[in-house]
């Protein structure tokens, strides 16, 4: 079973109607119990009385000298009976049971002590019928004193009495799993605020989860805290294995190209740079990439676009001083970056770099937050870019020697760095003539 | 022109070195951030090539604590990763341009010289002072269009006069720039290149300036000049 909701309510909804029905059951046998002793108790209580209330005399004349109290041995049929009997003829019966009489021939008990019997009476109605033998002089055989009660009664109260019961504890029952429901709903409470922090986490507005959570998902916290941090120093290991990595590789490259400078010929030195450049453009590609692969998840960085973007067009300006190329921008000064300084360093770098190597005179850098996300757009006023060139730029992993020098590296690299924070590339011809690129970050990265 | 190149890979400095010897500069060498540090506070040099991955004192740290120290050289840093977060960091330390691994020796001499060409305060790439031309570029020198023959050391003096034109350049300033820190030449050699040289583009344009030095004088002056 997937939910946790469904599997607390449903478990709980198995024992909650086990116990009823075992309760309701227990205690309509002890209802049923109770209201049999009751009933056999009157009936013992009448056959005493009836003792008392009979006189035979020397004649043999049986009559009962005053009611026993029930007018309902006066009832004709009522259902409760009493008769006076030796040796199974009645010798004096209760008004109720008319000309009827009461049999109790096959039970036979010892005198002194009562019996009970279920037999039938008038009207063939199940009947109770309480006995006592008692000698008599002048009778051969025990004097039988007999009180008889319609069960029908007693039925009924158990019946009217189950239905109570039923009814009281399908109540109980309702109102315990709607109890549980609210307990469900409310202790899966820290669950759902988990989900909304983890959320948090994966929009970039934090990087750890709160501690502010009951004892018992304390430990997943924790737990997930310590992933979230293994995650963060892998990260920052694996940025140091590829600065070590390029800086090893780099120096040797550089040694290779000046070996081809002497002894050579010019076409085999061009061949060698050029297997030199393709190897420096992958290692590049590839480790700008991986140190950029993991950043994108937990960072809650923020990095002001404009200092980043001011300085990165210092930077050129003093680069590019000898064709005093200049740059214009346009940016909020609060606006900030949600994500890591050395992607968007990388990123508004590449695509600067690129616009100020084929600019005329000037580059044109503006950043606004639009409805569907934070775009970055750089327009130079340069001879601009060739369809077939714009779309192998943004070829996401495109064989790295595959692609026309130039333009080629910085923008795949950006094209790369973009599609990892989610984000859109786009280029066209500017209205000035040269190449516009605009990068869309998704609103979420907005500080 | 004197540089200093700070690389610790001894490989990879030697070949700069030979490269940049090959291209008329002067070379001290720094293996490693503190020795670079200590020179460029103390010698003077007309640039700085440095590596960013450095033992001891990386190289942005050298380069801050330079610009601290009120050293103004241009200084071109060398990375070996190409990202911008570490070129942007030599930026705001104060570097002047970035070479990547794996350069190409050409590319460094050429960013160099256009960084001590502007770093004296010229625009182009040419230097002109009259008819006497100075391409940064490519090396060369012409006198009236006549392109001149000359000698690794002449170029040099030759060269740093038409940097610092109009301005009097001591014989001192002139060994500092001209020669290796460990060298120990005579004062008196920078009078016999004056000399050669006054011989190649004339002898009104160099002046000499009693006690003082020696000064290349623009057009006007030598014009005015009985």
């Amino acid at each position: 079973m997937r939910s946790l909701s469904a599997r607390l309510i449903l478990s709980a909804s198995v024992w909650i109607t086990l116990v009823l029905v075992i309760g309701g059951v227990a205690l309509s046998f002890v209802f049923r119990q109770a209201a049999e002793d009751s009933f056999r108790h009157r009936l013992e209580v009448s056959v005493n009385a009836l003792i008392a209330a009979t006189d035979i005399d020397e004649n043999k004349h049986v009559s009962v000298a005053r009611s026993l109290g029930d007018p309902r041995f006066e009832q004709v049929l009522s259902g409760w009976y009493w008769q006076v009997a030796a040796d199974n003829a009645p010798l004096t019966r209760s008004r109720s049971l008319w000309d009827a009489s009461l049999s109790l021939e096959a039970i036979t008990t010892p005198p002194g002590t009562f019996g009970l019997a279920t037999i039938k009476g008038p009207r063939n109605r199940t009947l109770w019928a309480a006995h006592f033998d008692l000698k008599v002089d002048g009778f051969p055989s025990p004097v039988r004193y007999m009180v008889a009660g319609d069960i029908s009664e007693l039925v009924q109260s158990r019946r009217k009495f189950d239905v109570v019961l039923a009814s009281a504890l399908v109540a109980l029952g309702i109102g315990v799993l709607l109890a549980l429901l609210i307990q469900v709903r409310f202790g899966l409470k820290p669950l759902r605020a988990l989900i909304q922090d983890l959320e948090a986490i994966r929009q970039h507005r934090a990087n750890r989860l709160d501690e502010n959570y009951p004892n018992e998902i304390l430990p997943l916290i924790h737990v997930t805290n310590a992933v979230l941090e293994e995650n963060q120093n892998q990260i920052e290991r694996a940025r140091r294995h590829v600065g070590n990595l390029a800086h090893g590789l780099k120096t040797p490259l550089t040694l290779l190209r000046g070996e081809t400078r002497t002894g050579l010929q010019p076409t085999q030195q061009a061949a060698l740079n050029e297997h030199i450049d393709t190897i420096s453009n992958m290692v590049e590609h590839h480790l700008t990439r991986a140190a950029a692969a993991g950043a994108s998840s937990y960072t809650t960085n923020q990095v002001s676009v404009l200092d980043t973007v001011g300085s990165i067009c210092r930077s050129l300006e003093k680069i590019f001083a000898d064709e005093n190329r200049k740059s214009r921008i346009e940016v909020p000064t609060n606006l900030m970056f949600r994500g890591e300084r050395e992607d968007l360093e990388e990123i508004v770098g590449n695509i600067l770099e690129n616009a100020f190597k084929w600019a005329t005179k000037e580059i044109f850098v503006s950043v606004r937050v639009e409805e569907n996300g934070l775009a970055l757009t750089v327009l130079d006023d340069g001879p601009g870019m060739p369809e077939e060139e714009m779309e192998d730029a943004l070829a996401r992993g495109k064989r790295l020697d595959e692609m026309t020098p130039g333009h080629g590296l910085g923008l795949s690299i950006v094209a790369d760095l973009v599609t990892l924070y989610q984000g859109e590339l786009t280029m066209e011809k500017a209205s000035t003539g040269g190449l516009s690129v605009t990068v869309l970050f998704p609103l979420d990265r907005v500080g | 022109m004197k540089v200093l190149v700070v690389e610790d890979d001894r490989r990879l400095s030697d070949m700069l070195v030979a490269m940049l010897q090959e291209s008329g500069f002067v070379c001290d060498v720094a293996y490693d951030g503190n020795t670079a540090h200590e020179l460029g506070s103390t010698e003077f040099y007309d640039a700085a090539v440095l590596d960013l991955g450095l033992p001891e004192l990386d190289g942005i740290s050298v380069l801050q604590a330079w610009r601290d120290g009120g050293c103004a050289m241009p200084v071109l840093i060398l990375t070996a990763r190409g990202r911008w977060s570490e070129k942007l960091a030599g930026f705001n330390a104060g570097a002047d341009d970035y070479v990547t691994k794996p350069f190409e020796a050409e590319e460094v001499s050429v960013r160099l010289r256009a960084l001590i060409r502007r770093s004296a305060g010229h625009a182009s790439p040419e230097l002109r002072i009259s008819d006497l031309v100075l391409n940064t570029m490519s090396n060369r020198a012409t006198n009236n269009g006549v392109p001149l023959s000359l000698t690794s050391l002449e170029f040099r003096v030759l060269s740093y006069l038409m940097h610092h034109p109009g301005r009097v350049i001591s014989r001192t300033e002139f060994l500092e720039h001209v020669y290796e820190s460990e060298s120990d030449p005579d004062s008196n050699v920078i009078d016999v290149i004056i000399g050669r040289l006054r011989k190649k583009i004339g002898s009104a344009k160099i002046t000499t300036v009693r006690g003082q030095g020696f000064r290349l004088e623009s057009w006007e002056a030598v014009d005015a000049k009985p």
